[in-house]
């Protein structure tokens, strides 16, 4: 009512919520030195509270708690802690519980009744308990035995749960000087040290439990609609939103802490949750009643927390699906269960909004200290300085077909524009030629003039003509077109590179030194020139040079194609030294059969049957190995290919030489057939056939 | 640059913290052993190999080189040599992919689904196509044979420096490649 969800995180006027391991300030007070802001808290409406340091020891340090200062104050303070200081001695634990009870009951009088679910509200709920159990009195060694296990316990806690402990502390405020308008005379002075004393009676210690939220956790809020009230759900009527979330705000268990906890008594909690309502809360609560029932005595505040993070949900029945609601029921009766489940249009934001802050507070501790981020055109992010060098990287070693997005099977191609910032000018135009480069190459229609380099279109069967030179070519080897005639293969060309060497040599027409002048041109026309080549002696270096490579060129493509298989969209040769059949490309990104040479994508070139697995002489190997006679047959045949004739029954093929029959088998039939004067028309033409025919008539 | 050697160590780091024993060379993080467990439902479990992993300097923008010290029966595993042939370690490899992942996913997978239809260990194919109960059984013996946590401690010099010739080859050969693509 008016307070919203999130009060426990703001500062309430009166309250700090301030994290636990504040341990310098502790370790300040317990030197016994006074507290730095000198004025006392006040009896106001307010509830007000100090540090558990402060007044840690016991009853005589209520007189330190009045500082010098404020002097006003101090004479009223000291004439009431004359006055009740007798009472605080003795049953000072009922006195104040009366007090308190009364000023409870003020509060409820003139306060809304529902208490709200700030820290203030919870205060108010703890002390309520609080004081609405007697506790018995205690012997001083059992009070400080108490006290030890209890800073040991939150110390424990604090170590454990880290940041998500809070003590409640009271904070001073300038409101000390008011006390004297406010018209309760001894009786407020009273209280101002009803309250002190209060203080070191417990301590409040809340703690803020995350849970682990199971994977796909849907939350989803139910609205029914206003005849429904009493849970009746049809379905028609019903309004339901359902969104999946990792994280859950987490359950606040507050817990107060009496002197007589925990030798006696169990610390006083309320728990607090957003998301569920106020019956399952206080489920909880016995729950956790039960717990602290098991064994009394024992700390327990630890066991309290272990279980709510851990089993609270499935104690709950709650799997995959939470429910939010039901919206409109009654509050229930435990004063312990804080529900903070409110309306459907406020619960649902606060809670997606909570999940979105956690899933970016997660994702934001996993970032290094990369400034930078690059984003590309598939949306993912990667870090500028990792792009860079993964683009540098590939730049230097030519394989621009890798330039793809980092993220496995994204495969989208890293844009140009960014890569121009990546790489710098140099390196940019390094990449614009490489990916030109293989852009031609994977374009099996394009060749290069061998005079000039520039590419150009094949036109029709391996010819081209070169756009600038008008050079005019044949693509196979890249020498004058030759028409009619067949392209020499690189060995063809070295035989007759050597042929003419010797011949040139042995007529004198070559000096053995001089061969390095020699270029062999191609087509056997050419010979000719060669004598006047010959006898030219200002061939050029430049040219000389570059006959040289060109044997040299010659000399390697023969030594490369004897190892090697060609990429069969780029040429670009490969040789195997192990591994499988399936090969990658290193310039294009083909993937190729080795054994075959065909452009595959996968492995079912493999299954399918079509590629040859294993050379076709291991075959014929096996197969001579199998059946010499067959090998017989098939030479025959090769022999006299006019006189073959296939085998009805197994398709193996014979030759017949003459009218003996060679296979007795297939003769017997066609004689049978003969007889009964069936004709097979493909025998008729064999002289054999005819002779018998002859015979016959 | 930094990056790379912190990319390095940060990998080895959660290797090490996913409870895999890995034995460093020469604490250079070029290249190192991790012993590795045949995945539960496969025929290879129980058994425990010895992998050498080698990190190349543009790690993790290169993939690294991986094989097996002992041997192992697979399709897929050269049994000489001991180098994989796995196309997300050579072909398909990512930057964003981790030494974690290699030997939690991709090595796991590999050995529960082994590709027989192109292989390195083409007599393990063969026998796996043809009669699956006889390679599980072979499997079985090799690991009782060769892959004992005996056979980790003790696993011979002279295989590795053998390995090694191939593996590095087969690098190079990559390298090499892409060389003669500059102009």
């Amino acid at each position: 009512m008016g307070k919203s969800r999130r009060d426990k995180r703001h500062i309430e006027e009166s309250w700090t919520v301030k994290p636990l391991h504040d341990h310098s300030q502790h370790h300040h007070q317990q030197q016994g030195s006074d507290h730095e802001s000198s004025s006392v808290p006040v009896a106001s409406s307010q509830q007000q509270y100090i540090k558990k340091s402060e007044h840690k020891p016991s009853n005589s340090q209520v007189g330190s708690l009045n500082s010098p200062n404020s002097d006003p104050l101090s004479s009223s303070t000291e004439v009431g802690s004359s006055n009740c200081g007798e009472k605080v001695n003795g049953n000072k634990e009922k006195h104040l519980h009366e007090t308190k009870k009364e000023e409870i009951e003020e509060k409820k009088e003139e306060s809304q009744p529902d208490y709200g679910n700030g820290v203030d509200g919870v205060v108010t709920r703890l002390e309520e308990l609080f004081l609405g159990v007697e506790e018995q009195e205690l012997s001083e060694e059992q009070l400080r035995i108490n006290d030890q296990l209890q800073e040991d316990e939150l110390l424990a806690m604090e170590s454990i749960y880290g940041d998500n402990t809070f003590i409640l502390e009271r904070q001073r405020g300038l409101r000390s000087f008011q006390v004297t308008s406010v018209p309760y005379n001894l009786k407020a002075s009273c209280h101002v040290v009803q309250k002190l004393i209060i203080q070191h009676l417990y301590v409040i210690l809340q703690i803020h439990i995350h849970i682990e939220v199971p994977a796909e956790l849907t939350v989803t809020a139910k609205l029914y609609s206003v005849g429904d009230c009493n849970g009746k759900s049809d379905s028609s009527e019903e309004f339901s939103y359902s969104f999946q979330v990792q994280y859950l705000p987490p359950i606040e268990l507050t817990c107060l802490l009496p002197k007589s906890y925990p030798s006696h008594l169990p610390p006083y909690f309320t728990i607090s949750v957003q998301w569920l309502d106020s019956s399952s809360i206080s489920h909880l609560c016995s729950m956790l009643d039960s717990i602290w029932m098991e064994k009394p005595g024992l700390e327990v505040i630890y066991q309290w927390a272990d279980w709510l993070q851990n089993y609270s949900l499935s104690y709950l029945g709650i799997d995959k699906d939470i429910i939010l609601g039901p919206y409109g029921t009654k509050h229930n009766e435990d004063r312990r269960a804080i529900s903070g489940i409110v309306s459907l249009e406020v619960d649902v934001p606060s809670l997606r909004s909570y999940n979105d802050e956690q899933c970016h507070e997660n994702f934001c501790k996993n970032l290094h200290e990369c400034s930078d981020f690059i984003r590309l055109p598939c949306q993912h992010f990667f870090c500028s300085k990792c792009m860079k060098r993964y683009s540098d990287i590939h730049v230097a070693e030519g394989t621009v077909n890798k330039l793809q997005c980092p993220e496995s099977k994204c495969g989208v191609m890293v844009p140009p524009g960014l890569l121009k910032q990546l790489l710098g000018d140099e390196e940019y135009e390094h990449w614009e030629s490489l990916m030109l480069q293989k852009t031609l190459e994977s374009m099996s229609d394009v060749a290069y003039c061998p005079r000039c380099e520039t590419p150009c279109i094949e036109d029709e069967e391996q010819h081209a003509q070169c756009s600038k030179c008008l050079y005019s070519f044949c693509t196979f080897c890249r020498e004058r077109r030759h028409i009619g005639i067949v392209c020499m293969t690189p060995e063809m060309k070295l035989q007759l590179l050597e042929i003419w060497r010797i011949d040139l040599i042995k007529n004198d027409i070559l000096a053995l030194e001089d061969f390095d002048n020699f270029l062999a041109p191609v087509q056997v026309k050419r010979i000719g020139k060669v004598r006047e080549r010959q006898n030219s002696s200002h061939l050029k270096d430049g040219q000389k040079i570059k006959e040289r490579e060109m044997i040299n060129e010659l000399l390697s493509v023969k030594e490369i194609l004897r190892d090697a298989k060609q990429c069969p969209s780029c040429k670009m040769a490969i040789s195997r030294t192990e591994g499988c059949n399936k090969m990658v490309c290193q310039n294009c990104g083909q993937f190729f059969c080795y054994r075959c040479n065909q452009e595959i994508d996968g492995y079912d070139h493999y299954k399918d049957g079509q590629c040859e697995l294993f050379p076709q002489e291991e075959i014929q190997q096996w197969e001579e190995r199998m059946n010499p006679r067959q090998v017989m047959a098939q030479v025959h045949a090769e022999l006299f290919p006019d006189h073959v004739i296939t085998c009805p029954n197994c398709g193996q093929f014979n030759v017949k030489k003459d009218c003996e029959a060679q296979f007795s088998a297939f003769w017997t039939k066609r004689l049978q057939a003969a007889h009964s004067g069936i004709v097979a028309s493909t025998a008729l033409n064999q002289p054999g056939w005819k002779r018998i025919l002859e015979i016959q008539h | 640059m930094s990056s790379p050697s912190k990319r390095r160590e940060m990998d080895l780091m959660k290797l090490m913290m996913s409870d895999y024993k890995v034995e460093l060379i020469n604490d250079g993080m070029q290249e190192f052993y991790v012993h590795f467990n045949g995945p539960i439902e496969s025929p290879y479990h129980g058994g425990v190999w010895r992998i050498r992993v080698e990190l190349p300097n543009a790690y993790p923008y290169k993939s690294p080189s991986i094989g097996f010290v002992n041997k192992i029966y697979h399709p897929n595993v050269d049994e000489m040599s001991g180098s994989v042939c796995l196309d997300v370690i050579n072909q398909t490899w990512s930057p964003m992919f981790d030494l974690v992942n290699v030997f939690e996913v991709f090595l796991p997978q590999l050995l529960l689904y082994p590709n027989p239809s192109d292989p390195l260990n083409g007599e393990a194919a063969a026998l796996m196509m043809s009669d699956k109960p006889a390679y599980e059984q072979r499997v079985k013996e090799y690991c009782e044979i060769y892959a004992k946590p005996e056979d980790i401690g003790a696993a011979p010099e002279e295989k590795s420096s053998d390995e090694e010739l191939s593996e590095d080859e087969y690098e190079s050969l990559g390298d090499e490649m892409a060389g003669q693509a500059d102009p």
